[in-house]
């Protein structure tokens, strides 16, 4: 079984799941794994950040969970609908496929994005899928400048030849290939401001480092293309 | 300032006396006017309607006819008004058409100890001064006791002998019987307010479920509240005054107009709980004193209750009442006290007001300030057109009333507003009482009811008073609790059920796509809404259970066995 016939098979079992309670006169409900401080561990081995084994029950008869169960089944689906035609969307974009008025009502399934988003991440989670693996991605954010190669499907691009803007990361860096690294260090910069600044005076030229702007709090795309730098390149 | 004294010159007698005048009937009016509630533009109105409705209602209780009351109201220019009231009364005498409509402070029921609407003695005479004073225009009565005979008459008050000035008088000859009064009167104003006509006779009706009023505004609206109940109020009785109400000028005045021969006979005789007991404790408290009798010195009692009534001096009947005052005696009957009924507010209350709900108590009656018999009324209705719309929502109402007659004025000096005011209403689930669609209606019956002032629109401070007002308000709050709690669960739970089910559609067309098995959304939806139900099903039961134990006494909390059933084992937990 190929990895995405392992999703399809994982989406549409926990659907199954769901069914075989109702039919079964029970009240349906989910398991996610609670994302709460309190509930992640750091791995030594893997240098990461895991989450352990607390879960929190989402369950349809309770008022405060029914329209968030609704909704996960209704990501849930449409992920479904994506893997299995092998299309990709970006997790706007998914929003914006589900958003539509619940019959007779005035209501929307969903009201914004901010209501998604969340109920992605318990998706991955709870099925032990990634993001990506659910055919989503986000939008780019953050960029990288400095002397590294990276190949993104057969092209090579240069980051040291980008001009002042650099490359833009997206949220899928796995199949990044590097070659030509000649940095001493990696220096990530959180404003994007400051980036620019350092970029105008030419600091990674002069100092021989690769910079990365995360522009705001990390995106999941740079936390895992610096993981990869950090582990992949660092020996080199 | 010394020189000036010098100046003035002594006059006489004569000379001061000689401005001296007897004050006229319209100078009184209009110095005491706003006693008589002849202040404010729309007052002034309110009052018209008020002395003239009144008469009517009183009227045709005590000849034992439902009263069916109409009142038109037209605007003819600027604060200019012409109204008409009707009623099926027994009609008025004509002999009499001159007293009761243009003779100030005569009246059928001034003197009488009796529990009724009007007491002033100004009355419908106080509506003739008025119009006359605003329009110099006469009032026009049609009256028939029923005998084919109809008397029109216009007429004024003559202000320099206090009595009518017939200006016209026709007899005709038409088959009906009542009054129809018509008058002419300016510097007064027409609004729907709470102030206003239309308020004063809704209130009117609510207080009296066996007439039916109708209204005709200035803008040609027609409005009637109809008859609740077919069932006309016992007239009230009067009554013997209670000792313990009695004043010394009372007292003197009583003495004088008694047949009686003897004092004891005349105490015993004119005052209620008064029995020849009494009138000898009356005895020895007043005490002894010296006296020579046939050339000895004996002690005899200082009153000799043996004497004539009409020998008693001021000083004597001081002496008594200051005896009476140290006396105990039994609380005053109550039977001259004629309460609406509970049976009959609910009518009334369901008829004008349609309220989700109302509740209704008449409290037994009670005594304040030592001797004066009262009893309370009230009823607290909640939803349809009960409570104050006013922009933006609903405000809570209070409807005071005073032997079934309506105050509209001057509320907030009112013992009955306090008392309204001094409940807990949160302790009783209504959170925000002033913006809830609540109407509260108390009426209060006495054969004395303590004003405040002559203007007849504020019950005084009494402390008794306002604690049964209090008892009786808490007592339907604590009813109304109940019921609304109940509804308000009920009301939850249907919010729930709604909720689970708008949902529903969505989750099952979500789960029939996500599932590899292709089922059909319909039938998960079926199935989805069964769950729904026999889990609500099962709620219900539980809470009911939960009822009777709370009824039992035992009040185990079961909700929260409730919520595990429905809810599952664990909460989800914010991040």
């Amino acid at each position: 079984m190929t990895r995405r016939e392992e999703v399809i098979s994982r989406l549409g079992a926990f659907g199954d799941e769901l069914l075989e309670e109702i039919r079964k006169n029970e009240v349906p409900k989910m398991k996610v794994p609670q994302r709460g401080l309190n509930n992640v561990v750091f791995n030594p081995s893997t240098y990461i950040l895991e989450l352990g084994d607390k879960k929190s029950t989402r369950n349809y008869m309770n008022l405060a969970h029914t329209k968030k169960f609704m909704q996960s089944v209704l990501i849930a689906a449409k992920c479904k609908e994506l893997v299995d035609r092998d299309k990709t969307a970006s997790i706007r974009e998914l929003y914006y496929q589900l958003k539509h008025a619940i019959a007779e009502t005035k209501e929307n399934t969903f009201e914004g994005q901010d209501e998604s988003d969340p109920l992605i991440v318990d998706l991955e989670t709870m099925l032990g899928v990634l993001r990506e693996e659910l055919h989503l991605k986000a939008d780019d954010k953050g960029t990288i400048i400095g002397k590294i190669t990276i190949e993104d499907s057969g092209d090579k691009i240069d980051c040291s030849k980008l001009g002042r803007s650099g490359l833009a990361i997206p949220s899928i860096v796995e199949h990044y290939k590097f070659s030509d690294v000649k940095a001493d260090y990696v220096l990530v910069i959180e404003t994007a401001a400051m980036f620019d600044r350092l970029v105008e005076e030419k600091y990674h030229i002069n100092n021989n480092c690769i910079m990365m702007a995360t522009k705001g709090q990390a995106a999941r795309g740079i936390r895992r293309l610096v993981h990869r730098i950090n582990t992949e390149l660092n020996s080199q | 300032m010394d020189v000036e004294t010098t100046n003035v010159k002594e006059r006489s007698a004569d000379d001061l006396f000689k401005d001296f005048k007897e004050v006229s009937i319209t100078e009184f009016f209009r110095k005491n006017k706003a006693h008589l509630g002849y202040s404010g533009k729309v007052r002034s109105l309110t009052t018209i309607i008020h002395e003239l409705v009144t008469n009517s209602l009183d009227a045709c209780e005590e000849s034992g006819i439902l009263p069916d009351i109409e009142v038109e109201i037209r605007e003819i220019g600027s604060e200019h008004y012409r109204f008409l009231e009707r009623d099926n009364g027994p009609g008025i005498p004509v002999e009499h058409i001159s007293n009761v409509f243009a003779k100030m402070l005569a009246g059928t029921k001034f003197h009488r100890n009796v529990q009724l609407r009007g007491q002033q003695g100004i009355g419908v005479s106080g509506v003739t001064m008025f119009c006359q004073m605003t329009t110099g225009k006469p009032m026009r009565i049609k009256t028939s006791t029923g005998d084919g005979k109809v008397n029109a008459v216009k007429l004024m008050i003559d202000i320099t002998k206090n009595s009518a000035d017939i200006i016209e008088q026709t007899e005709y000859s038409e088959y009906w019987r009542g009054t129809e009064i018509e008058g002419e009167v300016k510097s007064v104003k027409f609004n729907l307010s709470d102030t206003g006509p239309y308020e004063y006779l809704k209130r009117t009706a609510l207080a009296n479920p066996h007439a039916r009023i109708a209204l005709i505004d200035p803008e040609g609206r027609k409005t009637v509240f109809e008859r609740s109940v077919d069932v006309i109020p016992r007239p009230p009785e009067s009554q013997k005054p209670h000792p313990k109400g009695i004043e010394v000028d009372d007292l003197v005045n009583l003495s004088k107009q008694t047949s009686a021969n003897k004092i004891s006979s005349f105490l015993v005789g004119e005052f209620s709980r008064m029995s020849s007991g009494k009138v000898k404790e009356i005895q020895e408290l007043i005490g002894k004193e010296k006296r020579e009798v046939k050339g000895q010195i004996v002690e005899v009692y200082k009153l000799d209750m043996n004497k004539s009534p009409r020998k008693l001096t001021w000083a004597d009947c001081e002496e008594i009442v200051k005896a009476i005052e140290s006396i105990k005696f039994l609380a005053p009957a109550t039977e001259g006290l004629q309460p609406i009924a509970e049976d009959h507010i609910t009518k009334a209350v369901l008829n004008i007001l349609d309220p989700e709900f109302q509740f209704v108590l008449t409290r037994p009656p009670k005594v304040y300030s030592g001797g004066i018999p009262f009893q309370v009324e009230v009823a607290l209705a909640y939803g349809g057109h009960a409570g104050r719309p006013v922009e933006g929502g609903m405000k809570a109402e209070i409807m005071r009333f005073a032997n079934r007659s309506p105050l509209l004025f001057d509320a907030g000096g009112c013992a009955i507003t306090e008392a309204v005011k001094d409940v807990d209403w949160k302790r009783y689930g209504i959170k925000e009482f002033d913006n809830s669609p609540i109407t509260i209606f108390i009426n209060l019956i006495s054969t004395y009811i303590p004003y405040t002032s002559a203007g007849k629109q504020t019950v005084a401070n009494e402390a008794e008073v306002v604690k049964e007002i209090k008892f009786a308000l808490m007592d339907v709050a604590r009813k109304f609790q109940m019921f609304y709690s109940r509804q308000r669960r009920e009301g939850e739970k249907e919010a729930r059920r709604q909720m689970l089910l708008k949902y529903g559609t969505e989750l099952a067309e979500g789960l029939s796509r996500l599932s590899g098995k292709n089922p059909d959304a319909k039938k998960i939806y079926k199935d989805l809404t069964a769950l729904i139900e026999e889990k609500i099903k099962l709620a219900n039961e539980l809470e009911m259970l939960e009822d009777a134990d709370e009824e039992n006494g035992a009040a185990i909390p079961l909700e929260a066995q409730a919520d595990e059933l429905i809810e599952g084992v664990t909460e989800e937990k914010e991040e």
